[in-house]
Parts: C-alpha cells; sequence; structure tokens
C-alpha cells in the first residue's frame, strides 16, 4: 500500500472527476447575478450620494452652520457691519456692538468672540479676561424674543451684542482697532472705536475684564 | 439609441457571466464537492459563490484573481454551511447507517480501499480536510492555503500532518 498522501492525492483527483470540468451557466443563475450586479451597483450609488451629501453638508457647515441657524443661511463676516457705541458706567463701560446684515436675509446665533489691538496692530492676549454674559433681555427681565438663540436678519436689519468692560490700567490706554468674530464665518471689523471706548483704570492689580454677550435682536 | 447601447451592455455581460461560469465554476464545484462530499450541496455552494463573486467582480481583468476570490469564497461557504450542520447532521445519518451495515468487515480491495478513505476524509475534522483538500487536490503551497483560511502556514502544515496521521489510523483501523 503506498503512502496515505499519495493515496489522499489520487483519491481527490478521481474524486473530482465526477464533476464534468465545463459546467453551463444556468439561466436561472445568469439572473441571480446580474440581479446582484444591480444590486451591488445601487449600493455603491447610495453610499456615493450619502458620502458626498456628508463631505458637502460638512463642508457647508464648516462654512456657514446652517444647522444652527433653523435652515436660514448664517451670516458671513463679508455681509456684516459693525459699529460699537460704549458709555461711561461706575468706573467701566459699557455698551453694544451693533451687527447690521448688508445683504440677503441671514441669521446669527451664539456668542462671538471679541478681539482687541494695540497700536502697533497686534492682537492684546495678556492682561485681559473675555467673559460671556446672558444677553441683554435677559438682564432687563424681558420677555425672551422670537425665535432667539437665533437672530434672523433680513436686509438692513440689526442684532446686537452687550459688552461690558472694566479696568484697563495698560500705559498706551488706546485700542484703536476692535474684531468681532462671526462664529463658522470669519471677523468684522468694529467701526466707532476711539479711546474713550476704553475704562478707567481702577487698580493695576485688579483684571481687565471684557463681558460680551451673545447675538440678539437689536431693540433700536 | 439608448436603449439599443443598454441592451448591447446587457448582451456583452451575459456573454462575460457565460464565459466566468464555464472557466470557472467546474472546478470550484469539484473544489466544494471534495469538501463537502454531496455533489448537490457543492454545486449549490458554487452557484452562491458565483452570485457573489461576479455581483461585485465581473469586471475584472485578470483571471486568475477572480479564481482566487471564487476558491476563497467556496472555501468560506462551505465553512459556514458545515457550521451549520446541515451537511454533518445528513452525513452523519448516512454515515451511522453504512456503519452499521458493515461492521467488522474492512475493505479488501482497492476500490474499497478508495471509498473507506473517502468516508475516512469525510470523518475528518472540517479544519483538517480543508487544509489537506487545498494541498493535496488544488496544489496549493502552504503559505497560500493559510492565506485562504486565515491561519499561519504552520498551522496548515500541522492541521494537514494531523488529518494524515488520523487517516493512517483508520486505514490501519486502529481507532483515531
Amino acid at each position: 500500500m503506498n503512502d496515505v498522501d499519495d493515496q489522499v492525492r489520487d483519491l481527490l483527483r478521481e474524486k473530482a472527476h465526477d464533476i464534468p470540468p465545463n459546467l453551463e451557466l444556468p439561466r436561472s443563475l445568469s439572473t441571480r447575478v446580474r440581479r446582484r450586479i444591480a444590486l451591488n451597483a445601487f449600493a455603491v450609488t447610495i453610499m456615493v450620494i450619502v458620502v458626498a451629501a456628508g463631505a458637502f453638508g460638512a463642508l457647508r457647515g464648516f462654512r456657514s452652520q446652517p444647522s444652527e441657524t433653523a435652515g436660514t443661511e448664517t451670516c458671513t463676516s463679508a455681509h456684516l457691519r459693525a459699529i460699537t457705541s460704549m458709555e461711561g458706567a461706575a468706573g467701566s463701560r459699557e455698551g453694544t456692538i451693533e451687527l447690521t446684515n448688508t445683504s440677503e436675509i441671514c441669521a446669527l446665533k451664539g456668542t462671538p468672540a471679541l478681539t482687541i489691538f494695540d497700536h502697533d496692530q497686534h492682537p492684546i492676549v495678556s492682561g485681559i479676561t473675555f467673559v460671556s454674559v446672558a444677553p441683554q433681555w435677559q438682564v432687563a427681565g424681558t420677555p425672551q424674543p422670537p425665535g432667539w438663540p437665533v437672530v434672523t436678519l433680513a436686509q438692513d436689519e440689526s442684532a446686537s451684542v452687550r459688552i461690558r468692560w472694566s479696568n484697563w490700567c495698560q500705559e498706551d490706554n488706546a485700542t484703536p482697532r476692535w474684531q468681532i468674530a462671526i462664529p463658522g464665518s470669519g471677523k468684522v471689523d468694529v467701526e466707532g472705536i476711539d479711546t474713550t471706548n476704553s475704562p478707567p483704570c481702577n487698580g493695576p492689580d485688579l483684571p481687565s475684564t471684557i463681558e460680551v454677550g451673545p447675538f440678539e435682536p437689536n431693540e433700536g | 439609441m439608448v436603449s439599443a447601447r443598454v441592451s448591447q451592455a446587457a448582451s456583452a455581460e451575459s456573454t462575460k457571466l457565460d464565459e466566468l461560469y464555464r472557466r470557472h465554476a467546474g472546478g470550484a464545484v469539484r473544489l466544494a464537492y471534495l469538501l463537502l462530499q454531496d455533489r448537490t450541496v457543492a454545486e449549490d455552494i458554487v452557484q452562491d459563490a458565483f452570485i457573489r463573486v461576479a455581483g461585485r467582480l465581473i469586471h475584472l481583468r485578470d483571471p486568475g484573481a477572480f479564481d482566487a476570490y471564487l476558491r476563497r469564497t467556496v472555501v468560506n461557504l462551505s465553512h459556514s454551511y458545515v457550521r451549520r450542520r446541515v451537511v454533518e447532521r445528513a452525513f452523519l445519518k448516512r454515515e451511522t447507517a453504512a456503519a452499521e451495515r458493515g461492521t467488522g468487515s474492512w475493505p479488501s480491495s482497492a476500490l474499497e480501499d478508495r471509498e473507506f478513505l473517502w468516508g475516512a476524509l469525510g470523518r475528518l475534522p472540517e479544519r483538517q480536510r480543508v487544509a489537506i483538500v487545498l494541498r493535496f487536490y488544488e496544489d496549493l503551497a502552504e503559505v497560500q492555503v493559510a492565506e485562504i483560511l486565515r491561519c499561519r502556514p504552520g498551522t496548515v502544515k500541522s492541521r494537514v500532518s494531523r488529518g494524515l496521521e488520523a487517516l493512517r489510523q483508520e486505514m490501519r483501523g486502529d481507532q483515531p
């Protein structure tokens, strides 16, 4: 008797001959394969659409965050004009930054970031603390504006942001340039800045604080 | 115009399917048959495998690649089939009946030897049987078998070796 290796090899070859080498494609199988091909193509198409839609949505969200503003396009920095108006108040300065929409209807939501610059056009990053605070309507105890925290602006309508700045003791008191950052978009230079916007020094050891509120409909 | 193109494409696809099936199905059914020892089940398995592989890879230009995918799919589907125990149950029933009929009689001719070996091969653990069929029928190297079975070449070697030893014992009449 040969070794079992050879026997197994021979047996397998012999048994394989039970099956004819060339088989014809059954018609029903052909239909099933074509159905599978179509299904695969459909699945691939759906996947491509989903991926493309996801990527497009993410890109759009990155640019303008439309979902956060209830379907209305988010206002972009290019279509907003910002003007501040500050006045003295018990050792501090307080007022608003008013943002006017110069283009088609858009919406704002959230609390913007504020940057102030020195005479050399460098952002002032030390010795100052920015704090998010409640909107003016809450402070004043008035009813919540419709749609808030989304503020929808038709053309020429404006939103406002509450600002309160206290204790500014840096040698060069002036802060000639401010910028307000629009969430999901760029920054807008704030007009109406002058040296009187800076608050008086209450104590060099005390922190300088700028309180910034969220966007809210402009009362005016 | 469009419908003419669509029907042209469908006809080309149909020809391609026919060609793929003629070229690869026979070998695939043989492999499944040697793994499962049941021609009907083997044909079903290969049809399922063909649908899966052709559905995805009909446009592959390399026929070797199609063959490799089909072989791997056949092995995987055979494995799933055995795991579901459909084959095992039927097989065990048949084997029990055969054992009852042939108690005490060892093979005495070459033909009986082959049938006895065929039965013994079917009684091997599935992993050993698959490794042996791929090594001895498909003539694949241990590395290639390992790739199909997603294990190490050393594991293939040991499965083949254990399987052959079990067959030797059965042929000698020892208890495996």
